[in-house]
């Protein structure tokens, strides 16, 4: 780990080139070298050493110089916002024996925590680990331990160098893949923290941003805001897109909007099982076809399994650990075109109305190709007589009373959904139906 | 509520549903709603049974129709306008009751 890393910062063809933009300053592939330098020393000075340390930051040159010595030195990290800051917990389930806090560079010890046994298994080989929270179909936060060795092996293949923009968050699997990928490739990543559409824009603008790596909820922001200007935005190149399926509606209105310079991508990531390596159908973006260098997959049921060579160790639960081995249900439902694999959506999310599938990707799709709809969530209510059935809540771009909204909606559907797919209960709303992780919230 | 004013109220839903669907049909009290007669499917029917539902809530009155009383009646209130009026009127009444 420690030989990987600090061939990627010693690469003398790079030492002057921008690594890191946060606020408009530009830290170099040498600055982090240095940075990354003297946080090995204090690591090794207070004894930091297979020890479970809890950064809170983002991607500012101490949480990303700290991120790398952490991992150089043999430790475990945690990455987290300030969200979750006091959840004693959380520190508690995973062990935690030191935080880092970005803004005063402080180390923190903490009481004694118990050592769980994957990471214990993990120090007992030398190796260095990085543990990723999810929220789980539950809501409470599942912790996820990787070997960091395992982890970061697909970014020896990273070799394409763009400038591109940290939208994705840092306590993120997508966030963090973003990072390395970027710092591997020896890109440039740009500092976002407020990720605003507006401020995306700019600073997209601003930094001579080339790829932005984004979530089909947050394009739907951009849309209805309408400020991309191609003109604008000359060496812009690429915009990725993972972490739900986005409705081809979508992918349709974000084509027009970015032009026919940009290319969209689409990216495939699972937190337990890192992220493969995909590319995506070169005229229709949301078919993908996983390198079997990295991950092996198989489909069961129209449902996605993976085995992969950066799958997690296993899960660290408050008074037990998990191992994992082999296959991984993704949960996701996807349909198959040879080598292509295009994902229809969360088995968790389909709505079963009386004994038929819905998902509520489709049924999005087509809301959102009606005129004055700027955004729509569809979930399921339950109903006496159908067990289930499909609710909507809805954006609009123009006041509309809900009964005309609803006849407008039903004659549209008409057309294009069998009669159980088009949405029985209709809300209006105002409220942002994304949630702070850029994801479309479906309830 | 008086009865003819909440036949008036379904009559109007149902007639925009059935707009909606482009039947040729005019809901009138022996509209036939659940059953053989019926132009509805079971999913028009849980579609008009919503907007219904909807339509009284504008007009500050809570009913259910689906509850386990409607459903488990032995005259489904469900077979014309009129049946469902009756059933209506009942919790409407009801309703008034309470905020008296």
């Amino acid at each position: 780990m420690r030989k990987f890393i600090k061939q990627m910062l010693q690469n003398h063809a790079f030492q002057k080139k921008t690594a890191l933009v946060d606020n408009n300053y530009q830290y170099t592939y040498r600055d982090l070298l240095q940075k990354v330098n003297d946080y090995e020393k204090l690591l090794l000075n207070n004894g930091i050493e297979k020890k479970t340390v809890i950064i809170y930051g983002d991607f500012d040159i101490n949480s990303v110089t700290m991120f790398l010595a952490l991992l150089i030195t043999g430790n475990v990290v945690t990455l987290m916002n300030n969200d979750n800051r006091e959840n004693s917990e959380l520190q508690k389930t995973i062990g935690a024996n030191f935080i880092f806090d970005h803004v005063t560079e402080n180390i923190i010890k903490l009481a004694d925590n118990k050592l769980p046994s994957l990471t214990a298994k993990l120090f007992h080989q030398n190796e260095s680990g990085i543990i990723f929270f999810t929220s789980g179909t539950t809501g409470k936060p599942k912790a996820i331990l990787h070997s960091a060795t395992k982890l970061l092996k697909k970014y020896e293949f990273s070799k394409k160098s763009y400038i591109t923009l940290g939208f994705l968050l840092f306590d993120h699997i997508a966030g963090i893949d973003t990072l390395l990928y970027t710092l591997f490739a020896h890109g440039a990543l740009v500092r976002i923290t407020d990720r605003s559409p507006d401020n995306v824009y700019e600073t997209l603008r601003e930094n001579h941003v080339e790829v932005f790596p984004t979530s089909p909820s947050f394009l739907t922001m951009l849309i209805i805001r309408s400020l991309w200007n191609s003109s604008e935005l000359p060496n812009f190149k690429i915009i990725t897109f993972g972490s739900e399926r986005m409705a081809d509606e979508t992918l349709k209105k974000t084509k027009i909007m970015l032009g026919t310079e940009v290319r969209a991508i689409q990216k495939y990531g699972i937190t337990e099982m890192g992220s493969p390596i995909v590319k995506s159908k070169p005229n229709d973006p949301l078919w993908i076809s996983i390198d079997r260098r990295t991950t092996d997959y198989k489909i069961e049921n129209g449902v996605l399994f993976l085995k992969a060579s950066t799958s997690m160790l296993g899960y660290i639960y408050p008074d037990r650990c998990e191992e994992f081995n082999g296959w991984f249900n993704t949960q996701d439902k996807v349909e198959v075109d040879g080598e292509w694999i295009k994902i229809l959506g969360r088995t968790t999310d389909i709505i079963n109305v009386g004994g038929q599938k819905v998902y509520p990707a489709e049924v999005e799709s087509v809301l959102l190709e009606m005129d004055n709809i700027n955004d729509v969530s569809v979930f399921s209510k339950d109903n006496p007589i159908m067990g289930k059935i499909v609710a909507a809540k809805i954006n609009l771009e123009d006041d509309e009373p809900v009964n005309s909204l609803k006849k407008r909606i039903r004659k549209y559907c008409k057309s294009r959904l069998e009669s159980f797919k088009i949405p029985a209960y209709i809300k209006i709303t105002k409220e942002k139906q994304v949630s702070d992780r850029f994801k479309k919230v479906r309830k | 509520m008086e009865k003819h004013r909440i036949k008036e109220i379904l009559n109007k839903t149902v007639n925009e549903y059935f707009e909606s669907q482009d039947f040729n049909e005019k809901a009138n009290e022996d509209t036939v709603l659940f059953g053989k007669e019926s132009v509805l499917d079971s999913m028009g029917l849980v579609n008009v049974i919503i907007d219904i539902e909807s339509r009284f809530l504008d007009e500050d009155y809570e009913i259910s129709l689906t509850s386990e009383k409607a459903m488990s009646r032995r005259n489904s209130p469900f077979r014309t306008i009129s049946t469902l009026a009756d059933f209506i009127g009942e919790q409407v009444t009801e309703n008034e009751e309470i905020d008296e």
